[in-house]
């Protein structure tokens, strides 16, 4: 596949999305298209996979080649427009968002690898044995018989790529494959791709992250603003933080100077809450604890209840496995305790599946511990409602379109019920620190998924608590993104808030927060994302 | 039981619901009911079938009575009067003849609809020569009810932290719905565009040499013996009606 | 190589089924409506006879089946997409209403909210769609596919009308709408339920017969009464929430797209 574009611009917009971009794929190769939130990765992707500039109305000038065929767009507004049956035999597109390329109509993951062949019409014999083998690359065996809507963050994606691959299309295109997951679905994830790579697939990774895991890229290519800025490995990396790729490896240089926080202290600060005995109160680092945690055991509702309460799901609920109910009967947080001290930022470390979301949502009284109990500014959260508890803690959501409903930035940044209006000083300072200024007309949903998260962080901001619960504030945004939420934390913190995150990212964790509390593996559920774990998806589509 | 292809179930059903409306004999409606339960007393469902047929029918069966048996102008053999009340034994008669009607139609849908295995019912569709799209819309909307209703849960949690949980009176009503229904509204749809392109790449909705992974097992007998049962059940119901019924 | 990755540039003529079905299908509730009224069944001391219960049931069902199967095919995948979120939002929209006292169903927002997107094709296919899969939980929703159908269909004339340019023009859209819904349904409830969904509706019914209608003007008469409203309210509602969709969904539907693009008033 070879592209070069010229430009391309979406209907009813003057300033291209992207302009000068070349690529060429070849088969067996891994390319790297590394890019910020906005820099046009999904535009190319969109290109790439066929559906841009189909019948959208946007203006494509450039050419195509694929399959032995070129496409040359003259920029016109009456392009061609790609028979997307006979391109998805050449071209496969993963999205970000892998629960969006699920069919969402199969019944087992093995139906829903097979939708793809089902539609283009494989007969079922080869169906079967292509399935199986996939199957067997990806390690998928024991899943094939699951149903798809049940799929923990990492399977998911996983399931998602093993669609893709089904097709043997020559041309594999996946965004942001890596984003969200664990440590251990993150490699299980990089190695398959290395191995689709290795069997003779072109793989066209996108991304916002330089992961060390996907360096052995044999092209990469920097986008900024739409624009090829960098070619090549070498000059990517040096380039990359420019334009807002997050780099690991090198902490970003948040706070002015104030990088004394290094991995090692933190290090040193972590509390591993484990199995049965939990640790001791961390020490108290001055200032009262704002929020605490005592003995906090939580286990997962009967799930029976849960599926009287969806019987219209009936169908589809016979199918979860033995493993699912006996997962979801076993119980997520055991003895819990642990306290955060005003102007203290404490991280919430583990793997997927361990309850650290539940803990987030206890703090606000959104979930109700089974035993012990959460005291937030000495108040315990059993006996004070949800509303009163708003007054003194924020939390922003995985997702934020739970958060979003107003039509503008400013309205959204602003809103809150009479009386107790965030003031429009606070609102200017929120939209200040989330780098929000002059986006406040815009419709939160106008924005990059990176944007629209800093726009729920701006409403928790606004509202000034004295305590911030954030959950894993980091997934889906880009570097810049990531800078800006470390100045956010500082300056909560030195102004005397305490902070409550939790996040899979160990080296932002290291370079921001004072301590890091990591929940035991013991209690993960290994294979089961049956609830609020999952996957931090980042415009909407995580169903919990 | 033996495990009927979705669709000759269906047959079936439509068949007994088609001749109990065209026949309109209350003796006929009582006995298909009663078989109606009897069988989803052998499939482990009758209290399901029971409560649901029972929230459906009691406000119809109040309504038919008001209608045609509380109020009766033109019944001879009255029972009760007071008032406007003038309840007429040719009132009641009708009310339950009605009523026995809507209940074995009822009783007999939600049989098949209980025991139907909805996962088989939308292989069934797709394997069908129907549009595509309705194997996709239906089993679409049986999973995303429940994905929805849970949406709509994390919503008004997400809202209740942003202190928009109080306020009372009608003022207040009105600003939580409009806060739960344009976020669920605006995710929902975000949801559909993007997933419309994810089914356009992954070949949707294919040509008519669609193929399937696992088919629903019909036996030989199944497609005739529905189409039988099925015509004789609309030249019965024509050769009824158009006698008058009773 | 032999197949092209393109399509050709104009789309050409659609398939004749998928504009004959379609008429066929609203002829058929149209010939049914019409020998139900025209042929109006004189009602025996002893009750109906059961041909009008059966017409009614088979020719507006059949109609409503024979529209869906013609339109579903030619409706573009954004719209198929589309259609299973307006069939859940009706039901659990639907729920924030019915958890109250309000006397409204509210069961048709996401019926009509698809229609103000998607258009006429998408809209009535909705309402079919949404009274087949409802029968599944509630089985005499059934026969009221046609004028759910209707609802739907009108949902998307008005969103062609410019009804979201003007959102006052919304409630008035709807009410002619639940005109012609209650006129339309109101011959499944008279023949082939005798009756109506709730108590409340049934009192009303009752009291136009005690003043001497008969069953079918009665049930009319107290369909005109709550329908308009309900849909003048349904039709406000799923409006208020198109307008408060981004631009840049809202652009991704045909039927929205040439609003934008014709010069605006």
């Amino acid at each position: 596949m070879e592209l070069e574009i010229l430009n391309y611009r979406y209907p009813g917009h003057e300033a291209p999305a992207i302009s000068g971009v070349g690529l060429t794929v070849a088969p067996a190769s891994l390319t790297l298209v590394a890019g910020g939130s906005g820099s046009g990765k999904s535009t190319l992707a969109g290109i790439m996979a066929g559906y841009l500039p189909g019948r959208t109305g946007g203006q494509l000038a450039g050419s195509i080649s694929l399959a032995g065929q070129t496409l040359k767009y003259d920029g016109g507004a009456q392009p061609y427009v790609v028979d997307l049956r006979q391109w998805v035999r050449h071209v496969a597109y993963v999205p970000q968002n892998a629960r969006s390329y699920l069919s969402m109509v199969r019944s087992t993951v093995e139906e829903e690898l097979a939708f793809g062949l089902e539609n283009v019409g494989v007969p079922r014999a080869e169906m079967a044995a292509r399935i199986q083998s996939i199957a067997g690359r990806f390690h998928l065996g024991p899943l094939l018989q699951r149903d798809p809507a049940r799929l923990s963050g990492g399977q998911e994606r996983l399931v998602a790529i093993a669609a893709a691959a089904v097709t043997d299309a020559g041309v594999l295109v996946l965004d942001e494959p890596l984003a969200g997951l664990d440590e251990p679905a993150a490699a299980r994830v990089a190695a398959t791709v290395r191995g689709l790579r290795d069997a003779g697939t072109a793989v066209v990774i996108l991304t916002s992250v330089l992961d060390t895991r996907l360096s052995d890229a044999g092209h990469a290519l920097l986008l900024e603003n739409g624009q090829s800025v960098a070619e090549g490995m070498p000059a990517v990396r040096q380039g990359a933080e420019a334009a807002g790729v997050v780099v690991p490896g090198e902490p970003a240089p948040a706070w002015g100077g104030t990088s004394s926080r290094s991995p090692e202290r933190a290090a040193r600060g972590a509390t591993v809450v484990p199995a049965g005995g939990g640790p001791g109160e961390p020490e108290s680092t001055g200032g009262g604890p704002v929020l605490r945690y005592r003995n906090v055991g939580f286990s997962y509702p009967d799930p029976e209840r849960n599926v009287r309460r969806s019987r219209l799901a009936r169908g589809r609920r016979r199918d979860v496995s033995g493993g699912a109910e006996r997962a979801a009967k076993r119980r997520l947080l055991d003895t819990v305790r642990f306290a955060v001290h005003a102007g203290e930022c404490v991280a919430l470390t583990g793997p997927n599946g361990t309850g650290k979301t539940t803990l987030l949502k206890m703090a606000l009284g959104l979930i109700a511990p089974d035993t012990g109990s959460v005291s937030v500014a000495g108040r315990d959260t059993a006996e004070a409602s949800v509303g009163q508890l708003a007054k003194t803690a924020g939390l922003l959501f995985q997702n934020p379109a739970d958060q979003l409903f107003e039509r503008s930035v400013l309205h959204e940044v602003s809103f809150g019920p009479p009386g107790s209006r965030p003031a429009p000083a606070a609102v200017r300072q929120a939209l200040d620190a989330c780098g929000l200024t002059g986006l406040e007309d815009e419709h939160p949903y106008e924005l990059s998924v990176s944007r629209r998260r800093l726009v729920a962080l701006a409403t928790v901001l606004a509202r000034r608590p004295a305590l911030m619960v954030l959950d894993e504030p980091t997934v889906s945004l880009d570097g810049h993104g990531r800078k800006l939420l470390g100045r956010i934390l500082a300056a909560a913190t030195g102004g005397g808030a305490a902070v409550l995150l939790s996040t899979h990212d160990k080296e932002f964790a290291g370079a921001h927060c004072q301590r890091v509390v990591e929940l035991g593996r013991q209690h993960a559920l290994p294979h089961e994302a049956a609830a609020p774990e999952g996957i931090s998806a980042p415009d909407g589509t995580s169903f919990r | 039981m033996i495990r009927l292809h979705p669709f000759t179930g269906l047959a079936l059903a439509v068949a007994a619901a088609l001749l109990t409306l065209a026949a309109d004999r209350w003796w006929l409606s009582l006995a298909v009911t009663t078989a109606a339960v009897c069988l989803a007393v052998l499939a482990g469902t009758a209290t399901r079938l029971i409560l649901t047929a029972g929230a459906v029918l009691a406000p119809l069966w109040l309504s038919q009575l008001m209608v045609h048996a509380l109020f009766d102008t033109a019944g001879s053999e009255v029972l009760v009067t007071g008032g406007p009340v003038r309840l007429t034994l040719e009132g009641l008669t009708t009310a339950g003849g009605l009523g026995l009607r809507a209940a074995a139609f009822v009783s007999v849908f939600l049989l098949y609809s209980l025991t139907v295995d909805r996962i088989e019912l939308v292989r069934a569709i797709d394997a069908a020569r129907v549009p595509a799209q309705l194997g996709y819309i239906v089993a679409a909307t049986l999973a995303l009810v429940p994905a929805t209703a849970d949406r709509a849960r994390a919503i008004e949690q997400a809202q209740a932290v942003r202190g928009a949980g109080d306020g009372s009176g009608a003022v207040g009503w009105l600003r939580r719905k409009r806060l739960l229904a344009v976020p669920l509204v605006l995710s929902s749809i975000q949801d559909a565009t993007e997933r419309s392109v994810q089914l356009q790449l992954r070949g949707f909705a294919g040509g008519s040499s669609r193929t399937q992974l696992h088919p629903v097992p019909a036996r030989s007998w199944e497609k005739p013996f529905g189409l039988l049962v099925l015509c004789l059940a609309a030249a019965a119901a024509v050769l009824l009606a158009s006698q008058g019924g009773r | 190589m032999s197949t092209s990755l393109t399509l050709p540039s104009n789309t050409g003529s659609t398939l004749l089924r998928s504009r004959i079905l379609p008429l066929l299908g609203a002829a058929v509730i149209a010939a049914t409506y019409l020998m139900l009224v025209l042929l109006q069944p004189v009602e025996a001391a002893a009750g109906l006879s059961s041909w009008p219960a059966v017409t009614a049931f088979a020719g507006y069902l059949a109609g409503a089946i024979l529209l869906l199967v013609g339109v579903l095919p030619q409706l573009p995948p954004s719209a198929v997409a589309i259609i299973p979120v307006g069939l859940a939002l009706n039901i659990v929209l639907g729920q924030f209403v019915g958890s109250t006292l309000v006397p409204l169903y509210l069961d048709s927002i996401g019926t009509v909210l698809v229609g103000l997107l998607a258009g006429r094709s998408a809209g009535a296919a909705t309402g079919v769609l949404g009274s087949l899969v409802w029968s599944l939980f509630n089985p005499t929703v059934l026969p009221f596919a046609a004028g759910a159908a209707a609802i739907g269909y009108l949902a998307g004339t008005a969103g062609r009308l410019g009804v979201l340019r003007r959102v006052y023009w919304a409630p008035v859209a709807g009410f002619l709408t639940g005109v012609v819904a209650a006129v339309l349904s109101a011959p499944v409830a008279a023949f082939v339920y005798g009756g109506t969904s709730g108590a409340a509706t049934g009192a009303l019914v009752a009291m136009f017969r005690a003043m001497g209608d008969g069953l079918l003007a009665s049930i009319t008469k107290q369909a005109l009464i709550s329908d308009p409203a309900d849909k003048a309210l349904a039709f406000l509602v799923a409006a208020l929430l198109v307008a408060a969709l981004p631009r840049r969904i809202r652009l991704q539907f045909p039927q929205v797209q040439r609003q934008a693009s014709r010069p605006g008033e």
